[in-house]
């Protein structure tokens, strides 16, 4: 009986210098338990069995709450803040949320086809080492009342994410999408599905490049319209398109077009000292534009052809 | 022996009543709880969403080493689940299909599959606390995250508004001895815009921030983006069985 006693007191002594609750992610989740005791929790708001996360939950009594004067100013931090200037995180406080505006990935795109066989594992950043150089002959070109081309910037590359639809050239799958359509040119037949194009293979489908001449109905959402000499044409993962009476028709990347994004599976190739990004056989210059990173298609010659 | 049967249980009260008195002085504005709660119910409403979270990591000070990295979230109500994750250079995706929780890593092609719980908030709680395993922003998604806050923070005020991504957003402070957070929510939707958590203390110098974009309320997400088959030419390896981030 004493040793029990005993026994009791020290679990409840060691008990008190331990948190109650593990906790989770980065604030404590302990279900508003702290300190003993669980606390007694409402459902509130318009939880469901399909809510993502069951339905609010508060609990039945709380801590009191005061009403608050509102601080004119944030309260300056009373702990260390990053020693340099270079972090965005060390920006103002007022421009901090600017960080993330570069993604803008429309979260109803996502393919209603299959998730089979997911590998984008291609290297990004591969140097090609194909003997070519830009076409200085067309740097001389005025697109809409303006010099052709922007001066080259490098920046480094960083593959656009389209969504989970979105696979680079090669990939493979061992279904194809419900979504798909199927699309034809010279007797080649092609599955399209949301920008992608796939051919069939051995157990399963490829991803291709997108044929030129053929036609699709629709692109995806996130398509771009580049103007280039008062024409307008469509862009969507490293190709280009053309607006036709029965849809967009891939055409070869016009000469001179900017675009925003290079979508996984562009290969970046050096040459004469400057690197460009190769999609689909096409070359992107990386420029700076109004402080934004984009990519100019430019016209390679290969360096026999060019002599 | 009866002292000490007698001052042992007496010595663990006293103990635990200094526990509990630690955490009397707390300030808790009214204002910033609703503002809190109208959160929690808006996304406890939510069987689906979307939305791209940028984190942005700092240790000790050292803004040199940041990490920043780039997630693309998709959320179905109760037990779906799908994080493609940018943290260049390593690429990686979680597949949650209500019963199981997989991983792939693109670059390494190596993966990992476990059981996992019917339920969200079960398979990221016992991710993270059996295998140290963070889901970036799950913090938002726990159905009790006022109380939560309430019961890890002494204070929880509001502060001046802050504008994000162009959106004027309602901005909570709140502290305890280790961290200090701020929360900016946009006030019509009731959503995070941003959260950043400064580390106090022993953990200053550690900075987490993240901007929460292009929210997508109740999408239709279908079953099939969130199973998971292996890839070929991939390999099964210990990723989720220990830390990966």
């Amino acid at each position: 009986m004493n040793k029990q006693h005993i026994y009791i007191s020290i679990i409840c002594i060691c008990l008190s210098f331990l948190p109650f609750f593990s906790s989770a992610q980065r604030f404590g989740h302990t279900g508003g338990q702290r300190g003993g005791g669980a606390a007694q929790l409402n459902r509130s708001g318009g939880g469901s069995r399909g809510s993502i996360n069951g339905g609010a939950m508060r609990a039945q009594q709380r801590p009191a709450t005061r009403e608050v004067s509102r601080p004119s100013t944030r309260p300056k931090p009373d702990f260390q803040r990053p020693a340099t200037g270079k972090a965005n995180i060390s920006k103002d406080y007022n421009t901090m949320g600017n960080m993330g505006n570069k993604a803008n990935i429309s979260g109803n795109k996502i393919s209603g086809g299959n998730k089979i066989n997911i590998d984008n594992s291609r290297n990004v950043n591969v140097n090609v080492n194909r003997n070519v150089h830009v076409n200085n002959f067309h740097h001389h070109h005025y697109y809409n009342g303006h010099r052709g081309y922007h001066p080259y910037y490098y920046h480094s590359y960083r593959p656009y994410y389209y969504g989970p639809f979105w696979h680079p050239f090669g990939f493979f799958v061992a279904t194809m999408a419900t979504t798909a359509v199927m699309v034809s040119i010279a007797n080649s037949h092609y599955y399209y599905d949301q920008g992608v194009y796939y051919t069939q293979v051995s157990g399963g489908y490829e991803v291709v490049a997108p044929p030129i001449n053929i036609t699709v109905v629709e692109l995806p959402e996130e398509q771009e319209t580049v103007t280039l000499n008062d024409v307008t044409y469509h862009y969507f993962g490293g190709a280009f398109y053309e607006k036709t009476d029965d849809g967009y028709k891939v055409i070869s990347a016009p000469d001179g077009a900017v675009v925003t994004h290079l979508p996984d599976g562009a290969e970046e190739l050096e040459t004469d000292g400057q690197k460009y990004m190769v999609m689909n056989d096409n070359y992107f210059q990386p420029i700076i534009q109004d402080g934004q990173a984009l990519y100019q298609v430019v016209v390679m010659d290969t360096a026999e052809s060019a002599e | 022996m009866h002292l000490r049967m007698t001052i042992l249980p007496v010595m663990a009260l006293l103990t635990m009543c200094w526990s509990c008195d630690k955490q009397s002085e707390k300030l808790y504005d009214a204002a910033a709880i609703e503002q809190l709660d109208m959160l929690t119910e808006t996304i406890g409403a939510l069987t689906s969403c979307s939305f791209i979270l940028t984190t942005t990591n700092v240790k000790d000070g050292n803004a040199e080493a940041q990490h920043t990295s780039t997630n693309d979230i998709y959320l179905r109500g109760p037990d779906k689940m799908y994080i493609y994750t940018h943290n260049a250079p390593i690429r990686k995706a979680y597949y949650y299909n209500g019963t199981r929780l997989a991983v792939l890593r693109f670059d390494e092609k190596t993966y990992d599959e476990i059981d996992a719980p019917d339920n969200i908030i079960k398979t990221i709680d016992e991710v993270h606390n059996v295998y140290g395993v963070d889901f970036p922003a799950a913090d938002f998604f726990y159905p009790t995250l006022t109380d939560d806050m309430m019961a890890d923070f002494d204070t929880i005020a509001m502060v001046q508004n802050t504008i994000v991504d162009g959106v004027g957003c309602q901005q909570i402070y709140a502290t305890n001895a280790e961290h200090a957070v701020f929360i900016a929510i946009d006030p019509k939707q009731h959503l995070p815009m941003l959260l950043e958590i400064f580390g106090k203390g022993d953990k200053a110098g550690e900075v987490y921030s993240g901007v929460f974009s292009g929210w997508k309320l109740n999408p239709k997400l279908p079953d099939t983006m969130f199973n998971f088959t292996a890839p070929e030419g991939t390999t099964k390896a210990a990723l989720l069985t220990k830390p990966i981030n």
